[in-house]
C-alpha cells in the first residue's frame, strides 16, 4: 500500500508497519493511523508516516540509540489504549527535531511506545522530569570537531 | 467553568479518587496537593504546551532536514 506524502512522495508501507495510536498524538489527536517505515536514506531515523495527512511526516529514532537505561514505565491507562505487553516486548521511540542551526534532539518527556503484538501505540508524557522535550541527540559543530584532526576551539 | 473558594487546608474531590489540597497560598502562588489513582495523569499545563510544540515542528521535517542529522548519527557511531 501507498502512502502519499508531500516531502517524501509515494511512500510503499506494507502492513506489518502499520500503526495504530487510538488517542492520535498530542495536538494531533485526529490522526490515527500511521505507517512506521525505514529509508536506507535516512538511517537509523524511521518515518512515522500519516495516512490521512500528506504533510505530516514524523522523524523517530529508537529510544535506545539517544540514552542507555530509558525504560519508560507504563500504567493502566497506557495498557488499556494499547494493550498488555511485556516490557522487553516493548518498542519505545523518541520523536526527533533538527533545529535550523543542524542540532538534532528528541522528545524523551513524551515517547512513543508500541506494542509489536497488537500494532497498538500511544504517546506517554513520563513524569519524571529528568526527560526533557528537546533533549540533544547531536549538533552539527560538535561533529565537525569530531572530524577534524586537530579540532579547534568553538563556541557552545 | 465550576469556580470554587477553598482556603489553606480545604480540599476539593473529583470523583471517587481524586483529591486536590490547598496547601499553601502565598502571593500570586499556590501550591497544591494532589492524590489520585496511579494510572491518573497529572502534569504541569505548560508540559503539554510544550510538547505539541514540539509535535507540530517534527510532524514538517523533511527528508533534507534529516538526511544530514542521520549523516551526523551514524558518524558518531549510532545506528
Amino acid at each position: 500500500m501507498q502512502i502519499k506524502t508531500r516531502t517524501l512522495g509515494a511512500v510503499e508501507a506494507t502492513p506489518e508497519s502499520f500503526v495504530t495510536l487510538p488517542e492520535g498524538l498530542i495536538g494531533y489527536d485526529d490522526q490515527r493511523e500511521f505507517a512506521l517505515v525505514a529509508s536506507t536514506d535516512h538511517a537509523p531515523f524511521r518515518w512515522l508516516l500519516s495516512f490521512a495527512d500528506p504533510d505530516i511526516t514524523f522523524p523517530l529514532l529508537p529510544a535506545a540509540l539517544v540514552v542507555d537505561d530509558y525504560r519508560p514505565t507504563l500504567v493502566a491507562s497506557d495498557t488499556r489504549v494499547i494493550g498488555a505487553v511485556a516490557s522487553d516486548a516493548l518498542e519505545v521511540y523518541v520523536i526527533a527535531n533538527v533545529d535550523a542551526d543542524g542540532r538534532l534532539t528528541a522528545n524523551l518527556r513524551a515517547p512513543i511506545v508500541l506494542n509489536p503484538q497488537s500494532r497498538l501505540a500511544r504517546q506517554v508524557v513520563l513524569s519524571d522530569g529528568r526527560w526533557t522535550v528537546d533533549h540533544v541527540v547531536a549538533a552539527a559543530n560538535q561533529s565537525t570537531q569530531d572530524a577534524k584532526a586537530e579540532p579547534t576551539r568553538q563556541a557552545a | 467553568m465550576l469556580v470554587l473558594g477553598r482556603r489553606t487546608g480545604e480540599n476539593i474531590r473529583i470523583g471517587d479518587d481524586i483529591k486536590v489540597i490547598v496547601l499553601e497560598v502565598r502571593g500570586g502562588q499556590i501550591k497544591l496537593g494532589i492524590e489520585a489513582p496511579l494510572d491518573v495523569q497529572v502534569h504541569r499545563e505548560e508540559i503539554y504546551e510544550r510538547i505539541q510544540r514540539q509535535n507540530r515542528r517534527a510532524a514538517g521535517t523533511t527528508p533534507t532536514d534529516l538526511r544530514e542529522a542521520a549523516r551526523l548519527l551514524r558518524q558518531n557511531g549510532r545506528s
